[in-house]
């Protein structure tokens, strides 16, 4: 509370906690807390800036509600000690004397008051119901903590990896992505000068950053130790557009990011500092040796900063682009001119200079671009490109790159409508239990009415109870949120890097949701039971309650909602076991790969072989091992195609030319992959280059080329010259799990040379648990090769199938859900309608009906329900299965066993519901439910 | 209810009028909370205690004139009245007693080992 206090300047409380305060703070009060309030607010902005003061009013304004809330309550508990007024039954609306109450000596009471006491009292009568019948209460609250909470988990996903920001990034609504968009969608893809011209010539950018979005794993030595690290190569600027400072040390400088390595720098993650320094605090400055190459460690990312996307693990080690050539040798050639190089690789974020909108900045962009094809006008026409059939789109969703976040956006689009069936089959369930519970309570309510509550009264406290089942379920909701979105991300077809933490706007979305679903499946019962006739109600012990119409249409719709999830779940189950049990044309079980990249270690042709066979030396002696081998090519990632032809065949085309993938494989490349051999041999040490060249074609090569002869001892036409074939393998599935069998020929490794390896090691056991042993022969051929990727074959075609495994999960997890809870519901209805019939099926039986005629009437309307719901259930998911199509494996969207059995399984369901009120009715004693009117 | 006793919350914002004399509004009660006994506390909870006080006959209070810095509002000053006054030397005296007590035991216990 200075005195330099200038009231021109003071900047204003949040208006919308004012209006908080003014609300619930007593109006005898009001002037002195509104003051207090005022004047604590400049201090904390004198103290501790603005935004600390923002933070601080609205949690003092939020405490100081639930205060004065507590006070109420308290006074009003002494006010009905001291012999105040009962709640129950009051019609006033006012209750107890808040007058006596002494924190509200002397003030006038307000209208907000005496709501706030028709509130509590019904929260109290409304818990007190609750527990006077826990069996219901636990099934309704069961029932919507798996309804909202499905709703919570979706949404904690959506908030997590798109609503909320990156944290430690400063300003993040001010950055924006460039895209791409041209005939094959968006892309993110931009060369090296194309950056640099868009960073320095533009009009509305405060800066603009570019990174190559991939991680490039490194061997990082410093003393004696060696780590496998990844690595990410960012502009110079990176940071600084970022906003982001440092924890240690600084940025890199513009002047480090002009002339290809010369200025050796790195800045580290706080977790690599941690991993691998050990958090020392004097780590600026020292060396790291990273592929060989030293480089001087400036600066420590702030420990949780996590980059920008929420589905990008962040590096370890950032390196200026142009010290990229550390990391990927020869790499520099990326640095150059753009109209010899239509090289892509950066993705490129700018941030939006001070007052320059979206719009403008993408006029800008456009302008500059139409200046960029009329440049290279020349270079663009000699490659097909047409002139304006491409354009820089910026969008704010710098997040990700646009392929991802659709991806991404389209599943949770689509489990989104599913968690949403899920909650209106909850909510359709609900009202149901409810409607079949109002029978009970209608002389409660009659009562109530009688002694002069009215409708809109007795409409509250009936809401205010399904509002208290529902927040109740929606805290459960809440809390399964907490783990289940972290347990659905694992399923997802991405990695990561965000923790999916539900923070205040999940816990908004729920209470949201929770008040929703309270209007949607309690107001009607509420709204039934107002209605009623008192007098018919205190006449009569029992009636037959609500419109039988309205539960049957609620049955009805609950069927028809789980037939369509059910038939979803049985269509991506189906989709999923088609894609398991695809042949692949080799044995991807105990395989261990580990990929590494030569050209980043120095190593050429000759030393580059010498390290595969002495690795492959090395690990087929390992114990536990069957065989090692090695190719170019991991199955699924990655391919390679060209043009070969093949002399003196029958092949139509004129020009004897075609297509077809390649792989470059090491000796035992068949054997270790478990790919059979058709004719001929595989390829050996002795195949090398002073061997004459050789090469095994797959049967798709051998019957397209030479259909109906011996494919062995063919030649094949190739840039390095004629290749004699010396064998004939399976076919198999090389890129795709989905993929007709594909022409595929194989070279080998030593004849046609690639820097790039990836080891495949057979083991006879749990391939992972060698996985040490193996990253320890590397270790020991040489410590600073860097390993990508050790995994096993099986996780990579795991992988693969994520998008369908994920589907079969979440939508089978949701599916039966969804079947459990039309089968509670339908049971729900059976029992109270077999109640609600005592007397009918007792006269029944008193004229001489059978058990089994009266449990098989009870069956036959269960029946009827059902096969209504079923009907317009399947009718429905015939409809809907189109949106799914692209999302099936090897199945018709109308799958023909799906479509048969989800009905069937239904119909049982229904059965099993109805059975326990079947037989309740066939054991009605006719004199007991007689005597009961 | 604790009855006429003092809770431990009620005792240090009493003493926090008194420390503030003339000057004790529901800020400066916060602030003498938040730096003397280092607790952040919420001015919902001070008005509630003081509300507490004031019912116990513990303290007393008086609007004040408006001023700019309050955006023209008026302010309650608290004060300690002669009972709120006996009240804090009764707790004062109970826990001297007590922490002498407290001392020689753990002397004692020192002594005995």
């Amino acid at each position: 509370m200075s005195s330099s206090f200038d009231q021109t300047v003071v900047p204003s409380p949040p208006a919308a906690a004012d209006v908080l305060l003014r609300r619930t703070c007593p109006a005898a009060k009001l002037t002195e807390v509104e003051g207090d309030f005022i004047e604590a607010f400049s201090a904390w902005v004198q103290r501790h800036g603005y935004s600390y003061a923002r933070r601080r009013y609205w949690r003092e304004v939020a405490l100081f509600s639930l205060w004065t809330v507590v006070g109420h309550f308290r006074a009003w508990r002494e006010a009905r000690r001291a012999g105040g007024g009962t709640e129950l039954l009051s019609t006033s609306g006012h209750g107890p004397d808040l007058a006596k109450a002494p924190i509200q000596r002397g003030a006038p009471r307000s209208r907000w008051e005496g709501m706030l006491n028709d509130l509590l009292q019904d929260i109290r009568y409304g818990m007190r119901t609750l527990i006077r019948d826990p069996g219901f209460t636990l099934v309704a609250v069961l029932i919507l903590t798996l309804g909202i909470g499905a709703n919570s988990t979706l949404f904690t996903m959506v908030n997590s990896t798109f609503l909320q920001d990156p944290p430690l990034i400063e300003a993040p609504e001010r950055l924006v992505g460039f895209t791409t968009i041209d005939d094959s969608g968006p892309n993110d893809g931009f060369g090296y000068p194309d950056y640099e011209w868009f960073r320095d010539e533009n009009e509305s950018f405060a800066g603009v950053l570019a990174y190559m979005p991939s991680s490039t794993a490194v061997a990082v030595g410093g003393g004696n130790e060696v780590a496998q690290a990844d690595a990410w190569v960012v502009s110079g600027n990176y940071f600084d557009v970022l906003g982001v400072s440092m924890s240690l040390g600084r940025a890199f400088s513009p002047e480090e990011s002009v002339t290809p390595n010369t200025h050796p720098v790195v800045v580290i993650s706080d977790g690599f500092w941690r991993r691998f320094f050990g958090g020392d605090p004097d780590v600026i400055g020292s060396t790291l040796r990273i592929n060989g190459n030293q480089l001087t460690v400036i600066g420590v990312t702030p420990g949780g900063f996590r980059d920008i996307s929420p589905v990008e693990t962040p590096p370890d080690i950032y390196l200026p682009i142009m010290m990229q050539g550390t990391i990927m040798p020869g790499s520099e050639s990326w640095l150059k001119r753009r109209d010899d190089n239509i090289l892509i690789w950066l993705r490129m974020i700018g941030r939006l200079a001070p007052g320059v909108s979206l719009e403008s900045a993408q006029a800008n962009v456009d302008v500059m671009f139409t200046q960029w094809e009329s440049e290279f006008a020349g270079w663009l026409e000699s490659i097909d490109y047409v002139v304006g059939s491409t354009r820089i789109a910026l969008t704010t969703g710098y997040k990700f790159n646009p392929r991802t976040g659709s991806q991404l956006a389209s599943l949770l689009t689509l489990l989104f409508m599913v968690v949403g069936v899920v909650l209106l089959i909850a909510i359709a369930n609900l009202s149901i239990l409810l409607l079949a519970r109002a029978s009970a309570r209608q002389r409660e309510v009659g009562i109530r009415a009688a002694l002069g509550a009215g409708r809109g009264r007795v409409v509250r406290q009936l809401f205010t109870e399904s509002c208290l089942l529902a927040l109740i379920g929606g805290t459960g909701g809440l809390v399964l949120a907490f783990w289940s979105a972290r347990l659905a991300s694992t399923l997802m077809p991405m990695s990561f890097a965000v923790d999916f933490q539900p923070d205040m706007k999940v816990a908004a979305f729920t209470v949201g949701v929770s008040v929703l679903t309270a209007l949607l499946f309690g107001l009607a019962p509420a709204w039934q039971l107002s209605r009623a006739d008192i007098v018919a109600f205190l006449h009569r012990g029992s009636s037959r309650g609500p419109r039988a119409s309205l539960r049957n249409i609620l049955v009805v719709g609950q069927i028809a909602l789980s037939i369509v999830l059910v038939t979803g779940a049985g269509l991506f189950v189906r989709s999923l076991s088609s894609a398991r049990s695809v042949d692949l044309g080799f044995d991807p079980g105990n395989k261990l790969a580990i990929s590494v990249q030569l050209g980043n270690h120095g190593y050429d042709e000759v030393t580059g072989n010498q390290f595969v066979a002495a690795m492959l030396d090395r690990l087929g002696g390992l114990p536990g091992v069957a065989v090692a081998t090695a190719s170019w090519h991991t199955p699924f990632r990655g391919m390679w195609g060209s043009s070969i032809t093949a002399p003196g065949t029958q092949y139509a085309d004129e020009d004897h030319e075609f297509d077809s993938g390649f792989n470059r494989v090491a000796p035992d490349y068949f054997q270790a992959m478990g790919i059979s051999l058709v004719a001929g041999r595989e390829f050996t040490r002795g195949d090398d280059t002073s061997a004459p060249l050789v090469a095994v074609v797959n049967e798709a090569v051998a019957e397209h080329l030479w259909p109906g002869e011996e494919a062995v001892g063919k030649i094949i036409q190739r840039n390095s010259g004629d290749t004699t074939v010396i064998g004939v393998a399976a076919n198999a599935n090389y890129y795709d799990v989905a993929e007709e069998p594909a022409r595929q020929i194989y070279l080998p490794q030593l004849q046609l040379y690639s820097s790039r390896v990836t080891f495949f090691v057979s083991t006879r056991g749990e391939p992972l648990g060698l996985a040490h042993a193996v990253e320890e022969q590397f270790r020991a051929q040489d410590p600073n090769v860097a390993l990508f990727n050790v995994r096993t074959i099986e996780d990579v075609i795991d992988s693969e199938l994520a998008p369908y495994r994920v589907m079969a999960i979440l939508v089978g997890l949701f599916g039966g859900l969804a079947l459990f809870l039309a089968s509670v519901g339908l049971y729900g209805v059976q029992s109270y309608l077999v109640a609600g019939r005592t007397r009918e099926i007792g006269i029944r039986m008193a004229l001489g009906a059978e058990e089994r005629q009266v449990a098989g009437s009870v069956v036959a309307r269960s029946l009827v329900i059902s096969g209504v719901g079923i009907f317009v259930g399947v009718a429905a998911s015939l409809a809907l299965a189109q949106l799914v199509q692209g999302m099936l494996f090897g199945i018709s969207e109308r799958d023909p066993l799906t479509f048969v059995s989800v009905p069937l399984v239904l119909l049982a369901a229904a059965i099993l519901a109805t059975f326990l009120p079947a037989r309740r009715a066939s054991r009605v004693d006719p004199i007991v439910a007689l005597r009961e009117e | 209810m604790k009855g006429e006793h003092l809770g431990e919350f009620e005792e240090l914002v009493l003493l926090s009028v008194r420390i503030m004399a003339d000057d004790a509004s529901g800020t400066a009660i916060q602030e003498v909370l938040e730096t003397d006994a280092g607790r952040p506390v919420s001015l919902g909870a001070i008005y509630a205690a003081l509300d507490r006080l004031a019912r116990k006959g513990l303290v007393d209070s008086e609007l004040g004139d408006p001023t700019p810095k309050r955006g023209g509002r008026r302010k309650r000053y608290y004060q300690v009245t002669p009972a709120g006054v006996t009240q804090l030397e009764n707790s004062r005296r109970v826990r001297n007693a007590m922490w002498r007590r407290a001392s020689e035991a753990s002397s004692e216990e020192r002594a005995s080992r």
